[in-house]
Protein backbone atom coordinates (compact mmCIF):
# COMPACT_ATOMS: atom_id res chain seq x y z
CA UNK A 1 0.00 0.00 0.00
CA UNK A 2 2.79 2.14 1.11
CA UNK A 3 4.93 1.61 -2.36
CA UNK A 4 1.82 2.42 -3.99
CA UNK A 5 1.52 6.24 -2.10
CA UNK A 6 5.33 6.70 -2.77
CA UNK A 7 4.22 5.55 -6.80
CA UNK A 8 0.77 5.84 -7.39
CA UNK A 9 -1.38 3.39 -9.11
CA UNK A 10 -2.15 4.75 -12.43
CA UNK A 11 -5.51 5.12 -12.49
CA UNK A 12 -5.56 7.25 -16.11
CA UNK A 13 -8.89 5.67 -17.38
CA UNK A 14 -8.80 7.92 -19.94
CA UNK A 15 -5.05 6.94 -21.72
CA UNK A 16 -6.68 2.91 -21.40
CA UNK A 17 -9.59 4.36 -23.45
CA UNK A 18 -7.28 6.03 -26.17
CA UNK A 19 -5.45 3.28 -26.47
CA UNK A 20 -8.31 0.84 -26.46
CA UNK A 21 -10.18 2.77 -29.42
CA UNK A 22 -6.71 3.81 -31.32
CA UNK A 23 -6.80 -0.09 -31.71
CA UNK A 24 -10.21 -0.58 -32.66
CA UNK A 25 -9.82 1.86 -35.34
CA UNK A 26 -6.59 0.48 -36.80
CA UNK A 27 -9.12 -2.69 -36.80
CA UNK A 28 -11.73 -0.89 -38.41
CA UNK A 29 -9.79 1.79 -40.56
CA UNK A 30 -10.59 -0.36 -43.78
CA UNK A 31 -14.52 -0.33 -43.19
CA UNK A 32 -16.84 2.80 -43.28
CA UNK A 33 -14.83 5.69 -42.06
CA UNK A 34 -14.02 3.77 -38.63
CA UNK A 35 -10.53 4.71 -38.76
CA UNK A 36 -11.04 8.51 -38.85
CA UNK A 37 -14.06 8.84 -36.45
CA UNK A 38 -12.29 5.93 -33.49
CA UNK A 39 -8.88 7.43 -34.78
CA UNK A 40 -9.60 11.29 -34.33
CA UNK A 41 -11.21 9.77 -30.75
CA UNK A 42 -8.15 8.05 -29.30
CA UNK A 43 -6.17 11.27 -30.75
CA UNK A 44 -8.56 13.44 -28.94
CA UNK A 45 -8.47 11.03 -25.53
CA UNK A 46 -4.52 10.76 -25.74
CA UNK A 47 -4.50 14.66 -25.71
CA UNK A 48 -6.86 15.26 -22.69
CA UNK A 49 -5.67 12.32 -20.83
CA UNK A 50 -2.03 13.97 -20.27
CA UNK A 51 -2.13 15.03 -16.21
CA UNK A 52 1.31 14.59 -16.19
CA UNK A 53 4.38 16.38 -17.36
CA UNK A 54 4.49 13.54 -20.12
CA UNK A 55 2.57 10.81 -21.24
CA UNK A 56 1.20 8.21 -20.00
CA UNK A 57 2.23 5.05 -22.20
CA UNK A 58 -0.84 3.64 -23.14
CA UNK A 59 -1.76 7.12 -24.24
CA UNK A 60 1.21 7.56 -26.30
CA UNK A 61 0.21 3.60 -27.74
CA UNK A 62 -3.42 5.19 -28.36
CA UNK A 63 -2.08 8.34 -29.82
CA UNK A 64 -0.06 6.43 -32.32
CA UNK A 65 -2.97 3.76 -32.92
CA UNK A 66 -5.32 6.59 -33.43
CA UNK A 67 -2.93 8.13 -36.34
CA UNK A 68 -2.29 4.75 -37.93
CA UNK A 69 -6.07 4.11 -37.74
CA UNK A 70 -6.82 7.86 -39.42
CA UNK A 71 -3.70 7.11 -42.27
CA UNK A 72 -5.14 3.25 -43.05
CA UNK A 73 -8.62 4.68 -43.21
CA UNK A 74 -8.06 7.44 -45.89
CA UNK A 75 -5.76 5.12 -48.13
CA UNK A 76 -8.39 2.51 -47.60
CA UNK A 77 -10.74 5.45 -48.41
CA UNK A 78 -8.35 6.25 -52.06
CA UNK A 79 -8.12 2.56 -52.76
CA UNK A 80 -11.25 2.10 -52.91
CA UNK A 81 -12.39 5.23 -55.12
CA UNK A 82 -9.33 4.40 -57.30
CA UNK A 83 -10.88 1.14 -57.69
CA UNK A 84 -14.34 2.15 -58.42
CA UNK A 85 -12.92 4.77 -60.63
CA UNK A 86 -10.78 2.12 -62.79
CA UNK A 87 -13.88 -0.31 -62.63
CA UNK A 88 -16.25 2.32 -63.82
CA UNK A 89 -13.79 3.52 -66.51
CA UNK A 90 -13.25 -0.02 -68.37
CA UNK A 91 -16.77 -0.81 -67.66
CA UNK A 92 -17.58 2.13 -69.47
CA UNK A 93 -14.77 1.44 -72.07
CA UNK A 94 -16.02 -2.23 -72.56
CA UNK A 95 -19.47 -0.82 -73.52
CA UNK A 96 -18.21 1.31 -76.56
CA UNK A 97 -18.77 4.57 -74.36
CA UNK A 98 -16.62 7.49 -75.79
CA UNK A 99 -16.04 11.05 -74.82
CA UNK B 1 3.55 36.19 -13.40
CA UNK B 2 1.55 35.12 -16.51
CA UNK B 3 0.99 31.25 -16.41
CA UNK B 4 1.23 29.49 -20.09
CA UNK B 5 -1.35 28.76 -21.92
CA UNK B 6 -0.03 25.11 -22.20
CA UNK B 7 0.32 25.24 -18.24
CA UNK B 8 -3.36 26.08 -18.24
CA UNK B 9 -4.65 23.40 -20.17
CA UNK B 10 -2.49 21.25 -18.11
CA UNK B 11 -4.31 22.65 -15.16
CA UNK B 12 -7.87 22.20 -16.57
CA UNK B 13 -6.69 18.46 -17.41
CA UNK B 14 -5.57 18.11 -14.03
CA UNK B 15 -8.95 19.64 -12.60
CA UNK B 16 -11.08 17.56 -15.10
CA UNK B 17 -9.73 14.62 -13.80
CA UNK B 18 -11.78 12.19 -11.37
CA UNK B 19 -14.86 14.50 -13.25
CA UNK B 20 -14.97 13.51 -17.02
CA UNK B 21 -18.02 11.22 -16.24
CA UNK B 22 -19.86 13.95 -14.32
CA UNK B 23 -18.98 16.59 -16.88
CA UNK B 24 -20.07 14.15 -19.94
CA UNK B 25 -23.41 13.12 -18.05
CA UNK B 26 -24.14 16.68 -17.24
CA UNK B 27 -23.71 17.28 -21.22
CA UNK B 28 -25.71 14.15 -21.77
CA UNK B 29 -28.70 15.75 -18.92
CA UNK B 30 -28.77 18.61 -21.26
CA UNK B 31 -28.99 17.08 -24.83
CA UNK B 32 -32.33 14.93 -23.27
CA UNK B 33 -33.77 18.04 -22.05
CA UNK B 34 -33.30 19.56 -25.15
CA UNK B 35 -34.68 16.55 -27.09
CA UNK B 36 -37.32 16.34 -25.09
CA UNK B 37 -38.60 20.30 -25.60
CA UNK B 38 -37.44 19.49 -29.68
CA UNK B 39 -39.50 16.67 -29.49
CA UNK B 40 -42.60 18.19 -27.75
CA UNK B 41 -42.53 21.27 -30.11
CA UNK B 42 -42.81 19.20 -32.96
CA UNK B 43 -45.43 17.57 -31.86
CA UNK B 44 -47.00 20.60 -30.92
CA UNK B 45 -46.45 21.95 -34.75
CA UNK B 46 -47.26 18.88 -36.47
CA UNK B 47 -50.83 18.89 -34.16
CA UNK B 48 -51.17 22.85 -35.22
CA UNK B 49 -50.55 21.38 -39.12
CA UNK B 50 -53.10 19.39 -38.77
CA UNK B 51 -55.21 21.12 -37.31
CA UNK B 52 -54.59 24.00 -40.12
CA UNK B 53 -55.31 20.95 -42.42
CA UNK B 54 -58.61 20.21 -40.76
CA UNK B 55 -59.93 23.66 -40.92
CA UNK B 56 -58.63 24.32 -44.81
CA UNK B 57 -60.69 20.99 -45.19
CA UNK B 58 -63.87 22.23 -43.14
CA UNK B 59 -64.19 25.56 -45.19
CA UNK B 60 -64.80 23.40 -48.84
CA UNK B 61 -67.01 20.11 -47.18
CA UNK B 62 -69.01 20.92 -43.96
CA UNK B 63 -68.86 17.47 -43.64
CA UNK B 64 -65.20 17.48 -42.70
CA UNK B 65 -65.48 19.75 -40.90
CA UNK B 66 -62.89 20.13 -37.45
CA UNK B 67 -64.77 17.60 -34.64
CA UNK B 68 -65.79 19.21 -31.27
CA UNK B 69 -63.20 18.98 -28.69
CA UNK B 70 -60.47 19.15 -30.84
CA UNK B 71 -57.87 22.25 -29.96
CA UNK B 72 -57.98 25.29 -32.01
CA UNK B 73 -55.68 26.43 -34.31
CA UNK B 74 -54.96 29.42 -32.30
CA UNK B 75 -54.34 27.40 -29.11
CA UNK B 76 -51.92 25.29 -30.39
CA UNK B 77 -49.55 28.42 -32.29
CA UNK B 78 -49.83 30.17 -28.90
CA UNK B 79 -48.82 26.72 -27.19
CA UNK B 80 -45.81 26.32 -29.68
CA UNK B 81 -44.89 29.82 -28.81
CA UNK B 82 -45.05 29.26 -25.28
CA UNK B 83 -43.27 26.11 -25.58
CA UNK B 84 -40.35 27.68 -27.79
CA UNK B 85 -39.62 30.66 -25.01
CA UNK B 86 -39.55 28.13 -22.34
CA UNK B 87 -37.13 26.09 -24.47
CA UNK B 88 -34.68 29.06 -25.05
CA UNK B 89 -35.23 30.26 -21.21
CA UNK B 90 -34.02 26.55 -20.16
CA UNK B 91 -31.31 26.05 -22.26
CA UNK B 92 -29.98 29.39 -21.80
CA UNK B 93 -30.00 28.51 -18.01
CA UNK B 94 -27.88 25.16 -18.47
CA UNK B 95 -25.64 27.36 -20.40
CA UNK B 96 -25.12 29.29 -17.32
CA UNK B 97 -25.37 26.13 -14.99
CA UNK B 98 -22.62 24.95 -17.60
CA UNK B 99 -20.31 27.77 -16.87
CA UNK B 100 -20.74 27.00 -13.09
CA UNK B 101 -20.01 23.37 -13.43
CA UNK B 102 -16.64 24.83 -14.98
CA UNK B 103 -16.08 27.20 -12.70
CA UNK B 104 -16.55 24.67 -9.74
CA UNK B 105 -14.17 22.46 -11.22
CA UNK B 106 -11.27 24.50 -12.50
CA UNK B 107 -11.43 25.99 -8.31
CA UNK B 108 -10.69 22.53 -7.71
CA UNK B 109 -14.50 21.84 -5.83
CA UNK B 110 -16.15 19.09 -6.35
CA UNK B 111 -17.98 18.28 -9.63
CA UNK B 112 -22.17 17.55 -9.00
CA UNK B 113 -24.45 17.34 -12.08
CA UNK B 114 -26.97 19.28 -9.81
CA UNK B 115 -24.97 22.47 -10.43
CA UNK B 116 -26.09 22.11 -14.07
CA UNK B 117 -29.08 23.58 -12.44
CA UNK B 118 -27.74 26.16 -10.25
CA UNK B 119 -28.91 29.17 -12.43
CA UNK B 120 -32.62 27.79 -12.08
CA UNK B 121 -32.38 29.28 -8.16
CA UNK B 122 -29.57 31.82 -8.89
CA UNK B 123 -30.75 35.00 -10.12
CA UNK B 124 -32.57 33.58 -13.26
CA UNK B 125 -33.96 36.59 -14.14
CA UNK B 126 -30.83 38.46 -14.51
CA UNK B 127 -29.78 36.13 -17.09
CA UNK B 128 -32.69 36.19 -19.27
CA UNK B 129 -32.48 40.24 -19.02
CA UNK B 130 -29.22 40.10 -20.19
CA UNK B 131 -29.70 37.62 -23.08
CA UNK B 132 -32.67 39.59 -23.79
CA UNK B 133 -30.61 42.84 -23.71
CA UNK B 134 -27.42 41.28 -26.00
CA UNK B 135 -29.76 40.09 -28.51
CA UNK B 136 -31.46 43.17 -28.96
CA UNK B 137 -28.33 44.97 -28.93
CA UNK B 138 -27.11 42.19 -32.01
CA UNK B 139 -30.03 42.94 -33.52
CA UNK B 140 -29.49 46.84 -33.46
CA UNK B 141 -26.24 46.88 -34.89
CA UNK B 142 -27.21 44.15 -37.62
CA UNK B 143 -30.32 45.71 -39.05
CA UNK B 144 -28.52 48.22 -41.47
CA UNK B 145 -27.22 44.81 -42.19
CA UNK B 146 -30.16 43.33 -43.19
CA UNK B 147 -31.81 46.22 -45.16
CA UNK B 148 -28.92 47.27 -47.46
CA UNK B 149 -28.88 43.70 -48.24
CA UNK B 150 -32.33 43.64 -49.17
CA UNK B 151 -31.56 46.69 -50.80
CA UNK B 152 -28.38 45.13 -52.81
CA UNK B 153 -30.28 42.58 -53.69
CA UNK B 154 -33.22 44.94 -55.35
CA UNK B 155 -30.55 47.03 -57.27
CA UNK B 156 -28.38 43.67 -58.34
CA UNK B 157 -25.70 43.89 -56.02
CA UNK B 158 -24.42 46.90 -57.42
CA UNK B 159 -24.79 50.56 -55.84
CA UNK B 160 -24.12 52.34 -52.79
CA UNK B 161 -25.72 49.11 -50.56
CA UNK B 162 -23.14 46.86 -51.47
CA UNK B 163 -20.21 49.46 -50.50
CA UNK B 164 -21.98 50.00 -47.47
CA UNK B 165 -22.54 46.35 -46.29
CA UNK B 166 -18.54 45.67 -47.50
CA UNK B 167 -17.37 48.45 -45.11
CA UNK B 168 -20.24 48.35 -42.28
CA UNK B 169 -19.55 44.46 -42.14
CA UNK B 170 -15.80 44.98 -41.53
CA UNK B 171 -15.85 47.51 -38.91
CA UNK B 172 -18.75 45.22 -37.23
CA UNK B 173 -16.47 42.83 -37.08
CA UNK B 174 -13.34 44.90 -35.74
CA UNK B 175 -15.97 46.21 -32.87
CA UNK B 176 -17.60 42.50 -32.15
CA UNK B 177 -14.35 40.79 -31.64
CA UNK B 178 -12.76 44.04 -29.21
CA UNK B 179 -15.84 43.75 -27.26
CA UNK B 180 -16.23 39.83 -26.94
CA UNK B 181 -12.83 39.68 -25.92
CA UNK B 182 -13.39 42.88 -23.50
CA UNK B 183 -16.20 41.63 -21.89
CA UNK B 184 -15.69 37.82 -22.00
CA UNK B 185 -15.26 36.96 -18.95
CA UNK B 186 -18.37 38.90 -18.09
CA UNK B 187 -20.62 35.81 -17.63
CA UNK B 188 -17.83 33.92 -15.61
CA UNK B 189 -17.91 36.97 -13.19
CA UNK B 190 -21.53 36.84 -12.63
CA UNK B 191 -21.38 33.06 -12.51
CA UNK B 192 -19.02 33.35 -9.62
CA UNK B 193 -20.86 36.32 -7.92
CA UNK B 194 -24.76 36.91 -8.95
CA UNK B 195 -25.40 39.34 -6.57
CA UNK B 196 -23.00 41.34 -8.69
CA UNK B 197 -24.40 44.13 -10.89
CA UNK B 198 -24.18 44.04 -14.39
CA UNK B 199 -22.39 47.15 -14.75
CA UNK B 200 -20.15 46.19 -11.99
CA UNK B 201 -19.24 42.68 -13.76
CA UNK B 202 -18.48 44.84 -17.34
CA UNK B 203 -16.59 47.13 -15.68
CA UNK B 204 -14.54 43.96 -13.95
CA UNK B 205 -14.18 42.26 -17.05
CA UNK B 206 -12.80 45.24 -18.45
CA UNK B 207 -10.58 45.74 -15.74
CA UNK B 208 -9.32 42.08 -15.91
CA UNK B 209 -9.24 41.93 -19.81
CA UNK B 210 -6.51 45.07 -20.04
CA UNK B 211 -3.80 43.67 -21.46
CA UNK B 212 -4.87 40.13 -21.92
CA UNK B 213 -6.73 40.39 -25.17
CA UNK B 214 -4.49 38.92 -27.50
CA UNK B 215 -3.49 35.96 -24.98
CA UNK B 216 -7.74 35.04 -24.48
CA UNK B 217 -7.56 35.57 -28.60
CA UNK B 218 -4.38 32.86 -29.09
CA UNK B 219 -5.94 30.90 -26.69
CA UNK B 220 -9.11 30.36 -28.23
CA UNK B 221 -7.12 29.95 -31.25
CA UNK B 222 -5.48 27.21 -29.82
CA UNK B 223 -8.10 24.81 -29.92
CA UNK B 224 -8.84 24.84 -33.50
CA UNK B 225 -6.70 21.83 -34.51
CA UNK B 226 -8.49 19.46 -31.79
CA UNK B 227 -11.67 21.01 -32.04
CA UNK B 228 -11.09 19.73 -36.01
CA UNK B 229 -10.33 16.36 -34.80
CA UNK B 230 -13.49 16.15 -32.78
CA UNK B 231 -15.22 17.28 -35.70
CA UNK B 232 -13.62 14.11 -37.74
CA UNK B 233 -15.01 11.92 -34.92
CA UNK B 234 -18.52 13.38 -35.80
CA UNK B 235 -19.12 15.04 -32.73
CA UNK B 236 -18.18 12.15 -30.15
CA UNK B 237 -14.85 13.72 -29.08
CA UNK B 238 -16.86 17.12 -28.32
CA UNK B 239 -18.56 15.02 -25.14
CA UNK B 240 -15.01 15.47 -23.72
CA UNK B 241 -13.91 17.87 -25.65
CA UNK B 242 -16.10 20.58 -24.65
CA UNK B 243 -15.39 19.88 -20.72
CA UNK B 244 -11.88 20.87 -21.17
CA UNK B 245 -12.29 23.54 -23.41
CA UNK B 246 -14.71 25.25 -20.72
CA UNK B 247 -12.24 24.32 -17.74
CA UNK B 248 -9.53 25.75 -19.33
CA UNK B 249 -11.70 29.17 -20.00
CA UNK B 250 -12.50 29.09 -16.58
CA UNK B 251 -8.87 28.50 -15.19
CA UNK B 252 -7.73 31.32 -18.06
CA UNK B 253 -10.25 33.76 -15.34
CA UNK B 254 -9.03 32.25 -12.56
CA UNK B 255 -5.62 32.89 -13.43
CA UNK B 256 -6.77 36.47 -14.48
CA UNK B 257 -7.66 36.78 -10.29
CA UNK B 258 -4.99 35.02 -9.17
CA UNK B 259 -6.92 32.16 -7.79
CA UNK B 260 -5.60 29.27 -9.52
CA UNK B 261 -5.82 26.33 -7.08
CA UNK B 262 -2.21 25.42 -5.54
CA UNK B 263 -2.83 21.88 -5.93
CA UNK B 264 -3.67 21.92 -9.43
CA UNK B 265 0.40 23.12 -9.80
CA UNK B 266 1.46 20.45 -8.65
CA UNK B 267 0.81 16.60 -10.80
CA UNK B 268 -0.94 14.34 -9.06
CA UNK B 269 1.96 12.00 -8.98
CA UNK B 270 4.26 14.55 -7.39
CA UNK B 271 1.71 15.33 -4.61
CA UNK B 272 1.30 11.75 -3.22
CA UNK B 273 4.60 11.08 -3.24
CA UNK B 274 5.03 14.00 -1.53
CA UNK B 275 2.25 13.41 1.34
CA UNK B 276 3.53 9.79 1.06
CA UNK B 277 7.50 10.80 1.89
CA UNK B 278 7.17 13.70 4.01
CA UNK B 279 3.76 13.68 5.24
CA UNK B 280 4.10 12.50 9.15
CA UNK B 281 6.81 14.40 9.58
CA UNK B 282 5.19 17.86 8.44
CA UNK B 283 2.80 17.04 10.89
CA UNK B 284 4.88 16.78 13.75
CA UNK B 285 6.93 19.47 12.85
CA UNK B 286 4.58 22.12 12.86
CA UNK B 287 4.73 24.89 15.59
CA UNK B 288 1.35 25.23 17.34
CA UNK B 289 -1.83 27.37 15.54
CA UNK B 290 -3.14 30.30 16.80
CA UNK B 291 -6.57 28.63 18.16
CA UNK B 292 -6.33 25.71 16.24
CA UNK B 293 -7.19 27.67 12.87
CA UNK B 294 -3.47 27.76 11.19
CA UNK B 295 -2.88 24.16 11.63
CA UNK B 296 -6.32 23.20 9.95
CA UNK B 297 -5.55 25.89 6.58
CA UNK B 298 -1.83 24.55 6.28
CA UNK B 299 -2.83 20.28 6.73
CA UNK B 300 -3.48 19.10 3.11
CA UNK B 301 -6.72 17.85 2.66
CA UNK B 302 -6.38 15.64 -1.18
CA UNK B 303 -3.76 17.64 -2.24
CA UNK B 304 -3.40 20.92 -0.97
CA UNK B 305 -5.40 23.76 0.79
CA UNK B 306 -7.13 25.10 -2.08
CA UNK B 307 -7.42 29.10 -0.95
CA UNK B 308 -4.70 31.11 -2.31
CA UNK B 309 -3.56 32.00 1.41
CA UNK B 310 -1.84 28.67 1.84
CA UNK B 311 0.29 29.24 -1.36
CA UNK B 312 3.40 30.02 0.92
CA UNK B 313 2.24 27.44 3.78
CA UNK B 314 2.52 25.03 0.79
CA UNK B 315 5.84 25.84 -0.89
CA UNK B 316 7.47 24.75 2.69
CA UNK B 317 5.92 22.00 2.77
CA UNK B 318 7.35 20.53 -0.10
CA UNK B 319 10.57 22.14 0.60
CA UNK B 320 9.64 20.47 4.06
CA UNK B 321 8.90 17.16 1.85
CA UNK B 322 12.57 17.14 0.60
CA UNK B 323 14.54 18.39 3.28
CA UNK B 324 13.68 15.54 5.87
CA UNK B 325 16.60 13.18 6.64
CA UNK B 326 15.63 9.77 4.48
CA UNK B 327 16.96 7.33 6.92
CA UNK B 328 14.88 9.05 9.97
CA UNK B 329 11.65 9.52 8.52
CA UNK B 330 10.01 7.30 11.19
CA UNK B 331 7.46 9.04 13.21
CA UNK B 332 9.07 11.32 15.76
CA UNK B 333 8.25 11.12 19.56
CA UNK B 334 7.00 14.09 21.37
CA UNK B 335 9.78 16.28 21.78
CA UNK B 336 9.25 18.67 24.98
CA UNK B 337 9.74 21.80 23.43
CA UNK B 338 6.54 21.01 20.76
CA UNK B 339 3.47 22.27 20.62
CA UNK B 340 0.94 20.04 22.45
CA UNK B 341 -1.92 19.05 19.99
CA UNK B 342 -0.18 18.60 17.03
CA UNK B 343 0.66 14.79 17.26
CA UNK B 344 -0.99 12.69 14.44
CA UNK B 345 -2.30 9.86 15.89
CA UNK B 346 -3.97 8.44 13.16
CA UNK B 347 -3.28 4.52 11.88
CA UNK B 348 -1.58 5.90 8.58
CA UNK B 349 1.28 7.54 10.27
CA UNK B 350 3.26 4.72 11.45
CA UNK B 351 2.92 2.96 7.91
CA UNK B 352 3.47 6.12 5.99
CA UNK B 353 6.77 6.48 7.87
CA UNK B 354 7.84 2.74 7.65
CA UNK B 355 7.07 2.62 3.98
CA UNK B 356 9.15 5.88 2.83
CA UNK B 357 12.45 4.70 5.29
CA UNK B 358 11.88 1.31 3.22
CA UNK B 359 12.50 3.54 -0.01
CA UNK B 360 15.24 6.21 0.77
CA UNK B 361 16.55 6.60 -2.58
CA UNK B 362 13.23 8.18 -4.34
CA UNK B 363 12.64 10.72 -3.50
CA UNK B 364 10.02 12.79 -4.94
CA UNK B 365 11.70 15.80 -5.56
CA UNK B 366 15.81 16.21 -6.88
CA UNK B 367 16.83 18.92 -4.83
CA UNK B 368 19.47 19.18 -2.44
CA UNK B 369 18.63 18.43 1.37
CA UNK B 370 19.32 21.37 3.98
CA UNK B 371 18.81 21.75 7.60
CA UNK B 372 14.97 21.20 8.53
CA UNK B 373 13.58 24.53 9.58
CA UNK B 374 11.22 25.05 11.73
CA UNK B 375 7.84 25.59 9.80
CA UNK B 376 7.38 29.35 9.23
CA UNK B 377 4.08 31.27 9.72
CA UNK B 378 2.95 33.70 7.11
CA UNK B 379 3.72 36.98 7.19
CA UNK B 380 6.03 35.80 10.06
CA UNK B 381 3.35 35.82 12.89
CA UNK B 382 4.72 34.68 16.29
CA UNK B 383 3.16 31.77 17.50
CA UNK B 384 1.63 32.10 20.81
CA UNK B 385 2.05 29.66 22.91
CA UNK B 386 -0.30 30.60 26.05
CA UNK B 387 -3.06 29.74 23.48
CA UNK B 388 -2.20 26.75 22.08
CA UNK B 389 -5.12 23.83 23.04
CA UNK B 390 -3.83 20.58 25.28
CA UNK B 391 -3.63 17.02 24.28
CA UNK B 392 -7.08 16.74 26.19
CA UNK B 393 -8.85 19.16 24.13
CA UNK B 394 -8.48 17.14 20.86
CA UNK B 395 -9.16 13.85 20.19
CA UNK B 396 -7.24 11.32 18.95
CA UNK B 397 -9.79 10.93 16.15
CA UNK B 398 -10.35 14.03 15.42
CA UNK B 399 -9.99 15.00 11.39
CA UNK B 400 -7.16 17.03 11.10
CA UNK B 401 -8.64 19.22 8.39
Amino acid sequence: MNEQAVHPKDDNSMALGSMVVGIISIVTSCCCCGGIILGSLAVVLACLSRVETYFDKRAKTGLICGVIGMVLSVAAGVVILVYLASAGASGLAGSGFYY
Amino acid sequence: MDIKRSDLKLYARRALKGSWGIMIGATLISMGISYLFMVALNAVLFAALGSGVKALAGLFSSAAAASKGSVSIGTLIVILIILYFVYLVAMLLLSVGYQRLYLDVAAGQKAKVTTLFWAFTHSPWKFILISVLVALLEGITMAPVYIMSFVAALTGGKGFASVFLLVYEIILLVVYAYVLLTFSQFYLILVEDPAKGIFEALAESQRLMKGNRCRYFVLCLSFFGISLLAAFSFGLAALWLSPYVGCTMAMFYLELKGTVPDALKHSPAETAAANAYAGPAFYQEQPAPPQGVYFQQAAPQGGFGQPAQQAAAQEVFYQQAVQQPQTDMSPVQPQPEQAPGMQRTDAAQPAVGSAVSQQPEQAPFPQQPSETEPFPQPGGAQVPQQDVPSDKDIPSDAPLT
